[in-house]
């Protein structure tokens, strides 16, 4: 009876602290997974891991971080490609400060939020994350979308602190560059010869 | 601070890890410096375009029903962790949500006939029933050997798993048998239903594989492993939650002799 006891307090627990960080853990399954039949696996998959290991979890620590952490590493383990993107093997060639280069003296430096938000879309953006490769947009979805710092990344993601700053800013450059190949094939930009 | 010293911070003062002595004089070079402000303006409105798209983009099409599968989830580890616990007020409640979801879902598969809304409703009401019975006794009746003129009884000896447990479930509107087997560690879910009321779902046409001169269909999702064909009159579907259990023993392959309903 005890044992019940203690069960039914540890499911009342587990739902009060951990079930209202689902929207975040989807929102960012469904970057990470890119579908959402996987996005609700990997969602599914990380609430019953951390179940399992509620013990484990330091009372009055970070949940959302810890559930985060279990859901990238099923991520990880299970759900990330094997073969390495096209994209990847380019990043290097993408210039530090490539598209101020690109720009300089057009309208977007001198006004890039009007220009910019105005002709960019929503889905414009999500297909660039998307076709980030995985390192890459781990971490770049974890940042831009869920706002979390460079320590709990690499916490989260159990990565140095160095690989975090270095996967994000080259992250930043691919979705740079593929925003503005975007905006100039759609006219919204002229290329600089 | 130069240009070079300023436009290393960029990237730390963008995502607010920079100290604030840093900030401060990053901000000191900018007001002096007509290039770096402009490199730094652009650089912060294309960030604040990429967060403030992304979250556009991050409406979930329908977390109640995430949410219901979640606690279904939580049900069944909570069967395996403690068993013997009584059922549940939460358990009911996850069942009304799910009952409600359900109806969300057909309204979706009917308006929006995406591949989402067919994959739940064809195949996770399976996975349900299975976390449903797995774990639960046997009745004291006596087991059920045949349905639909097919043999069960075999099953056990074929595969070394027993029968643990029997009803009757209604499935997307279809009401079909639901045997349990289980060997103590895994379980696995036999269903029977009358062919013409649950003819195979025709999108599993292209994963056929051919046993014994039967064509199974199979259906993979990350947390279940459906197996379909038919035999005679029967549509019969096999379920695990477990990927590398051999689901083709579990089918029954022949039809016998005597035609009897022995489900209440």
């Amino acid at each position: 009876m005890a044992d019940r006891k203690k069960y039914a307090q540890k499911r009342k627990e587990f739902e009060a602290e951990a079930l209202p960080h689902m929207d975040a853990l989807y929102r960012t399954a469904l970057r990470l997974a890119k579908n959402q039949n996987d996005a609700e696996d990997l969602v599914q998959e990380a609430y019953a891991k951390a179940y399992r290991f509620w013990d484990k979890f330091e009372s009055g620590s970070n949940c959302r971080a810890w559930l985060f952490k279990i859901m990238t590493n099923i991520f990880i383990n299970q759900y990330r490609s094997k073969s390495r993107s096209p994209l990847s093997a380019n990043i290097d060639d993408i210039d530090e400060n490539f598209l101020y280069g690109q720009l300089a003296g057009s309208e977007l430096t001198e006004n890039p939020e009007q220009a910019l938000f105005a002709k960019i879309f929503d889905d414009d953006v999500k297909k660039a994350i998307e076709n980030l490769p995985d390192d890459f947009r781990m971490v770049a979805v974890l940042s831009f979308l869920e706002g979390f710092s460079y320590q709990e990344i690499a916490d989260i993601a159990d990565l140095q602190l160095g690989t975090v700053k270095s996967r994000l800013h080259r992250g930043r450059k691919i979705l740079q560059k593929q925003l503005f190949d975007y905006a100039v094939k759609n006219g919204y930009i002229k290329e600089n010869a | 601070m130069n240009c070079q010293e300023a436009l290393d911070l960029l990237y730390d003062i963008i995502d607010k890890e920079a100290s604030e002595i840093d900030a401060q004089e990053v901000q000191q070079h900018l007001d002096g410096c007509r290039d770096c402000f402009k490199i730094y303006r652009l650089e912060s409105s294309i960030q604040a375009l990429i967060q403030e798209r992304l979250k556009n983009n991050d409406q979930p099409a329908n977390t109640e029903v995430l949410k219901s599968r979640v606690i279904s989830k939580l049900d069944a580890i909570d069967r395996e962790e403690n068993p013997g616990a009584p059922p549940r007020v939460y358990s009911l409640v996850a069942k009304v949500m799910v009952a409600v979801a359900a109806v969300v879902i057909i309204i979706g598969a009917v308006s929006l006939g995406s591949d989402y809304y067919r994959h739940v409703s064809l195949y996770v009401p399976f996975e349900e029933a299975h976390h449903e019975l797995a774990g639960q006794p046997l009745p004291d009746d006596p087991p059920v050997s045949t349905y639909l003129g097919l043999d069960f009884s075999d099953i056990g000896a074929r595969t070394g798993y027993a029968l643990v447990s029997y009803s009757k479930e209604s499935i997307n509107d279809v009401e079909m048998a639901h045997f349990v087997y289980s060997n103590g560690n895994s379980s696995v879910s036999v269903f029977a239903v009358p062919k013409d009321d649950y003819p195979i779902p025709l999108d599993l046409a292209e994963n056929s594989v051919t046993r014994n001169g039967i064509v199974y269909f199979e259906h993979h999702c990350r947390t279940c492993h459906l197996l379909f064909h038919q035999v005679d009159g029967a549509v019969i579907i096999t379920a695990s939650e477990q990927e590398d259990i051999d689901l083709f023993p579990f089918s029954p392959q022949e039809k016998v002799s005597v035609i009897s309903l022995l489900l209440p």
